[in-house]
């Protein structure tokens, strides 16, 4: 198995500048699919794809490794005042807007 | 980044074949979990089971050589899964095993994110806390923020934009 080199095996792909510019209409599947949220069909779906689309393989493979240290403890879980599920204050215009009955 | 999709017919199937390792890997680890040692090994078999299908002609170019390899890992994770539910149902899970230059790169990027995150505005802390730590979706986040999704679309993606820019090599 001398041909099947393990170097580079793990290491993030850098976007080429011609990929970082592209925009694929599969890129909006990253986050649901490293988050494990997205339907089975479209996992299989995006799966499929991105071992033909070198641009989403290599924005996947970047966020992959930042959505991984981001669910570590320790970095994200600590979030400002206010942030424990319970609602900020409305704004002023939101509450007004509640107390006319024309909006929530 | 290697070009995964373009295919030279007179080139040996190895050097294909061998473009896609690192995308494959990515499918494997996503499937068996990173902290399996046996991951490097199903990668393996996987490339040494593409060249040969190659090399005997069993690929013969209807679909692109990405969906070819596409299929064949697909198989081989389900078998692998289908082997390990059978024969290793009680077993202790295996300590991981990994690359120390790997990990160093590794350790060095989560310090630049966790840098990164700490000197963001609370409103951008705040979702990716709810949207990556608590998992919500953008619509709980939406709501447990009173902000709009497509707001915390914004705010997961300005912050994520900030990091990218921090970690990239």
């Amino acid at each position: 198995m001398s041909v099947l080199s393990r170097r580079g095996a793990t290491k993030t792909v850098k976007l080429s500048k011609a990929a970082a510019m592209k925009k694929c209409k599969y890129e909006h599947y990253i986050d649901g699919y490293l988050l494990d949220k997205l339907k089975p069909e479209d996992q299989a779906e995006f799966e499929e794809h991105y071992f033909i689309c070198p641009h989403c393989f290599a924005k996947l493979d970047q966020q992959s490794e930042i959505v991984q240290i981001l669910r570590k403890e320790g970095v994200l879980e600590t979030p400002g005042e206010g942030c424990e599920h319970a609602p900020r204050p409305a704004p002023w215009w939101r509450r007004l807007l509640a107390r006319l009955g024309l909006r929530r | 980044m290697a070009r995964m999709v373009k295919e030279d017919k007179n080139a040996p199937p190895e050097n294909s074949v061998l473009q896609y390792r690192a995308v494959i890997s990515f499918r494997v680890r996503k499937a068996l979990g990173g902290s399996n040692p046996d991951w490097e090994d199903v990668v393996n078999e996987i490339l040494t089971q593409a060249v040969a299908k190659i090399k005997s002609g069993e690929f013969r170019g209807d679909s692109s050589i990405g969906t070819f390899l596409y299929i064949i890992t697909s198989r081989r994770i389900i078998d692998y899964i289908r082997q390990k539910t059978r024969v290793l149902k009680h077993a202790p899970e295996p300590a991981p095993f990994p690359d120390p230059h790997d990990e160093m790169e590794h350790r060095e990027r989560a310090k630049q994110v966790e840098q990164v995150v700490a000197g963001l505005k609370p409103k951008f802390r705040d979702v990716l806390y709810l949207y990556y730590y608590r998992e919500l979706s953008r619509e709980e986040v939406a709501r447990a923020l009173d902000i709009s999704p497509r707001r915390v679309s914004e705010r997961v993606n300005y912050a994520l934009k900030l990091i990218q820019k921090s970690v990239r090599k």
